[in-house]
């Protein structure tokens, strides 16, 4: 019988990598056994098993589907010993020299990364990347004929959840005027602090009151500790860190947003982006990574350098324009129909087909 | 990579201009922004786990306030199915002084722990920075006072189980 599994350095509840393999594992048990193993799982992820429990018998002929955001020499380890051959699918690395000072030990491992995917390059028999951007990341480190399939992407998973009730109540609550929403994890290439800025900008020079809800895991506490304390520090009013919520959660403040904002200096897809598109919530970015590729002409997309001032004038921009935020809407819709998670399925089985 | 849409090429050209009019009037001073970045990156290389904690703590405080209110109307009785609806918004009438009754305890409760936790963490703030200034009285003070807090929640907790369990009883 086929055994398919895969193989990931970290895995969260909700996170989007994690729900990529959950997505991807489905269609691989149609071709026989497949189950997601990871180095680190959160607590609480139950279907998801360690990576100490990667049964080790029998691996001739064995191949793994292995999702690199990052290096780790276990998972380094096993790949090598207990692959003959690897499908690899790159979700991209954050750049390592933004977590020297915050966090060492996740810089070294980022760099481990980048190492690790050269050395494992021999036994890569396909490489797929999620977007053009990682795809022509990869291919500066060797990699050739590599696939773009956004594959096990759904941007409407949240759309189709009944928003929490009591999340739902909350921002009722607590959120005055028009919301703008972040959802991403806390690390320092994603820069929070921008967005505190912004608001503090929006509310001190612009005279806009919006409010801002800050949403995903404390990856490196530190980023975003510091923001809310530079919130607190400055009186920066209608800052909501939520921290990490539920899919429902989640669905509650993707259905009362009037905006996504991110100051993202790096990313490979951003699936947050999607699920706002997905949820008809016009996006603002830096034209930075894969967002260019993932947003197209359905979100506004700042210069890579743009700071807080930028930002902020881009948000009361928006905010009086209701007509170009509708049209960014109906846009962001149709750009999704380039993330059709079926088509995507249908072109990763196929690529495996091929090698498998 | 797809081109903007015309509509957001004169978006950004306004707002590339809105920027230059807000510099020039002065109302982004000049070095506004590098200013906001130092300010963040100050407070982040102060940031030790300590403080990283307490503003945790700081936050978990906030967000436990801002849940801490309790109404009927946060009682979900929704369905999809309108027999289900019907019958949630009977039960709902039925036992609306039973929840009533609970709702008030909670409410009692929760006010009672947010006064306990409002003078925790300056304390435990206070106990940090003792820690790291080496104030082993203040810390030893402090403790006790940590300690007699502690117990506080402990009471009000077995109390609220108490007044549960009788709410309870009275209902069936």
């Amino acid at each position: 019988m086929t055994e398919i599994h895969q193989v990931l350095v970290g895995a969260g509840r909700t996170d989007a990598i994690t729900n990529m393999a959950r997505a991807l594992r489905e269609a691989l048990r149609t071709l026989g056994e497949s189950e997601i193993y990871a180095q680190h799982p959160a607590p609480g992820v139950d279907d998801v098993f360690p990576l100490d429990q990667f049964p080790l018998e029998d691996s001739a002929g064995r191949t793994i589907v292995f999702h690199a955001s990052g290096g780790d020499p276990d998972v380094f380890e096993l790949l090598n010993s207990v692959a003959e051959r690897i499908v690899l699918v790159f979700h991209n690395i954050a750049p390592a020299e933004l977590f020297d000072d915050v966090d060492p030990s996740r810089a070294e491992m980022l760099r481990l990364g980048w190492q690790e995917l050269e050395l494992l390059r021999p036994k890569v028999c396909l490489a797929i990347a999620d977007s053009v951007h990682n795809a022509e990341c990869l291919a500066g480190v060797g990699y050739e004929d590599v696939k773009v399939i956004a594959a096990g992407v759904d941007a409407y998973r949240l759309h189709r959840l009944t928003p929490d009730p009591p999340m739902w109540h909350r921002l009722g609550h607590e959120v005055h005027g028009p919301l703008l929403m972040y959802v991403g994890q806390s690390m320092p290439h994603k820069r929070p602090e921008v967005l505190v800025q912004m608001q503090y900008l929006l509310t001190r020079h612009v005279g806009r009151f919006p409010s801002l809800a800050m949403v995903g895991p404390p990856t490196v506490p530190v980023v975003n500790a510091a923001a809310l304390e530079q919130a607190r520090v400055l009186r920066v009013p209608g800052c909501l860190f939520y921290g990490q919520l539920t899919d429902a959660e989640l669905a509650a403040v993707y259905r009362r947003a009037d905006l996504f904002v991110t100051a993202s200096m790096h990313e490979g897809l951003c699936i947050p982006i999607l699920e706002a598109m997905a949820a008809g919530v016009p996006v603002v970015g830096r034209a930075v990574g894969a967002l260019p590729d993932t947003v197209g002409d359905a979100g506004l997309l700042l210069p890579a350098d743009a700071g807080p001032e930028m930002f902020a004038e881009a948000v009361g921009e928006l905010l009086d324009d209701q007509g170009l935020r509708s049209r960014m809407a109906f846009r962001g819709r149709q750009r999704l129909r380039d993330f059709d998670e079926d088509a995507a399925t249908a072109s990763f089985l196929e690529a495996l087909a091929g090698v498998v | 990579m797809p081109e903007n849409a015309d509509d957001l090429d004169e978006a950004l050209e306004r707002i590339r201009g809105r920027v230059e009019e807000r510099r020039e009037a002065g109302d982004y001073p000049p070095g506004l922004e590098q200013q906001l970045d130092r300010h963040y990156h100050h407070i982040l290389k102060g940031f030790d786990a300590e403080v990283e904690a307490i503003t945790a703590l700081r936050l978990a405080v906030a967000n436990l306030r801002a849940q801490s209110e309790f109404d009927l109307s946060r009682i979900d009785t929704w369905s999809g199915n309108p027999i289900k609806r019907l019958l949630l918004r009977i039960i709902g009438k039925l036992t609306i002084r039973q929840a009533r009754g609970v709702l008030a305890q909670v409410q009692q409760f929760s006010d009672a722990l947010d006064e306990v936790l409002a003078s925790l963490v300056p304390m435990i703030e206070s106990l940090a920075g003792s820690g790291t200034e080496g104030g082993g009285r203040d810390r030893s003070d402090l403790e006790k006072r940590l300690h007699t807090a502690l117990d506080r929640i402990g009471l009000l907790e077995e109390r609220l189980d108490r007044s549960l369990e009788a709410s309870d009883d009275r209902s069936v």
